[in-house]
């Protein structure tokens, strides 16, 4: 049978980012995947080195647009942890309520793109009129959609004050009422399970010697889950991993579909629970010698590492993100599947390539 | 697809959730940052929103020719985090809430105050 060697992107319509894949093919079975990264770079690790490090909160949000507040939150606890200051405890529960929201509108997002990429139009866009809500709940909260900027170097920049929260408890009951309508759907449904069972294995095994992380690491049946370390509020919210053992892209699917139902609880939770108390304390040295710290990001694992001089300027910040451990186990789906479950399965790990690339 | 009826049948009977823009508009959120309100005659022009922009959105340079100095806001460049306003230590800058209109031409703001 002839070999035939074809691009899967950079633009193509399943893909919200710029990857390419170069499949080779056998008919219509895959054989070979070549991943070509690089249409995304931006220099923002070297840009880190130029900035004041106070201002790198803000180009930290920037890496991605999806998980920005996770990324905010990870460079400030980072430089917490060098310059030996502590966020106060109302901080720490306000960060872990972004947090939280941040990962719901991130898997609705890819929930939506997940039933786009099977044809499933209708499921799309129910998925994005429930993700208004929590948008609506972030820009309520903090000022702004998306990119929110408002966690700092030594806790936050506002608050959710009393008045604030039952609006927010009803916004998460309004939430749960559209997730109830969408959650049976995408787990009992024949067209979806057509699509998704089977496709895009990867053996529990080679998850874990892969380094996969997050929902593609979970998916396969490991209980692993960056926010058992207890970062933020976590330690105080009795949090338990959602772990699904199917190994395949349903699983993956249902893992964050679980996670969603997950988030609201931790939501509710710690607005319950929130101290009184201050937002912020200020740091009062500049950040020296190596710090390093992992978060959970809505995609998985987020690691940052940095290095001080005692100066205004870092002399260096590394970003791994999640997505760029879990495309080597993209690479061991695909082999074998067909070409029609290409999108599927290379959406079933999100990636994220601005995040990657940074 | 029977999973979907239940929801198939409520949206038949809703209405849009989309708006007709920019005829309706969204209400703003009173918290929303929208765009950067400036009073120049509250201003001294002591330069600490410049220096503490993450975005470089407002710069102050000296014209020693006219002993004045001059103040940019680009707001095409500012990320509306409000640092600045935080700063601020005349209450010369406010947030609005109403969202800039879209525009076919960018353009910055210039004002000058004496050196």
């Amino acid at each position: 049978m002839a070999r035939v060697t074809f691009p899967f992107g950079p633009q193509h319509p399943v893909l919200p980012e710029a990857i390419q894949l170069q499949l080779t093919c056998e008919d219509e079975r895959v054989v070979e995947v070549l991943p070509v990264v690089g249409y995304m770079h931006r220099g923002i690790e070297k840009a880190a080195e130029r900035n004041p490090y106070s201002h790198n909160v803000f180009l930290c949000e920037r890496i991605c647009g999806i998980c920005s507040f996770i990324h905010a939150l990870c460079y400030c606890e980072l430089v917490e942890s060098m310059t030996k200051i502590k966020a106060p405890p109302r901080a720490k529960y306000l960060r872990t309520i972004w947090s939280e929201l941040s990962r719901i509108h991130s898997h609705m997002l890819w929930l939506g793109l997940l039933a786009d990429s099977f044809g499933f139009e209708s499921l799309f866009m129910q998925c994005w009129r429930a993700r208004e809500i929590i948008l609506d709940t972030l820009e309520m909260t903090t000022g702004q959609r998306v990119i929110q900027s408002t966690c700092t170097i030594g806790g936050v920049r506002c608050d959710i004050d009393s008045e604030m929260k039952p609006e927010v408890h009803r916004q998460m009951k309004a939430f749960k009422k559209e997730l109830e309508a969408i959650y049976p759907v995408f787990a009992r449904d024949y067209t979806v399970k057509a699509r998704l069972v089977g496709k895009g294995v990867l053996p529990k095994e080679q998850a874990w010697s892969l380094g996969t992380v997050g929902p593609v690491l979970r998916g396969s049946g490991w209980a692993y889950d960056a926010r058992m370390l207890g970062y933020a509020a976590y330690d105080e919210l009795e949090f338990e991993p959602v772990v699904e053992n199917g190994c395949d892209a349903y699983a993956r699917m249902m893992v964050r579909l679980r996670e969603v139902v997950q988030s609201v609880e931790l939501v509710v939770k710690a607005l319950d629970r929130m101290p009184d108390g201050e937002l912020a304390v200020t740091a009062r040295r500049f950040p020296e010698g190596e710090g390093i710290i992992r978060v959970e990001q809505p995609r998985g694992e987020l690691v940052e590492y940095a290095r001080g001089n005692g100066t205004v300027r870092l002399e260096r910040l590394k970003v791994r993100t999640p997505t760029f451990s879990n495309i080597p186990a993209l690479l061991l789906m695909l082999p074998g599947c067909e070409v029609a479950d290409v999108p599927v399965i290379t959406l079933s790990i999100d990636p994220c390539i601005a995040c990657t690339e940074r | 697809m029977p999973l979907m009826s239940g929801n198939l049948i409520k949206n038949l009977f809703a209405g849009p959730v989309t708006r007709p823009y920019p005829v309706a508009k969204r209400r703003s959120f009173p918290r929303a940052r929208a765009q950067l309100l400036y009073n120049p005659t509250g201003c001294t022009y002591c330069g600490i929103c410049a220096n503490i922009c993450p975005a470089n959105a407002i710069q102050m340079k000296e014209d020693r020719e006219s002993l004045r100095i001059n103040r940019t806001y680009d707001s095409f460049a500012c990320i509306y985090c409000a640092r600045c306003i935080e700063f601020c230590p005349n209450g010369a800058l406010k947030m609005g809430v109403e969202h800039l209109e879209p525009t076919d031409r960018k353009a910055v703001m210039r004002t000058a105050g004496r050196a």
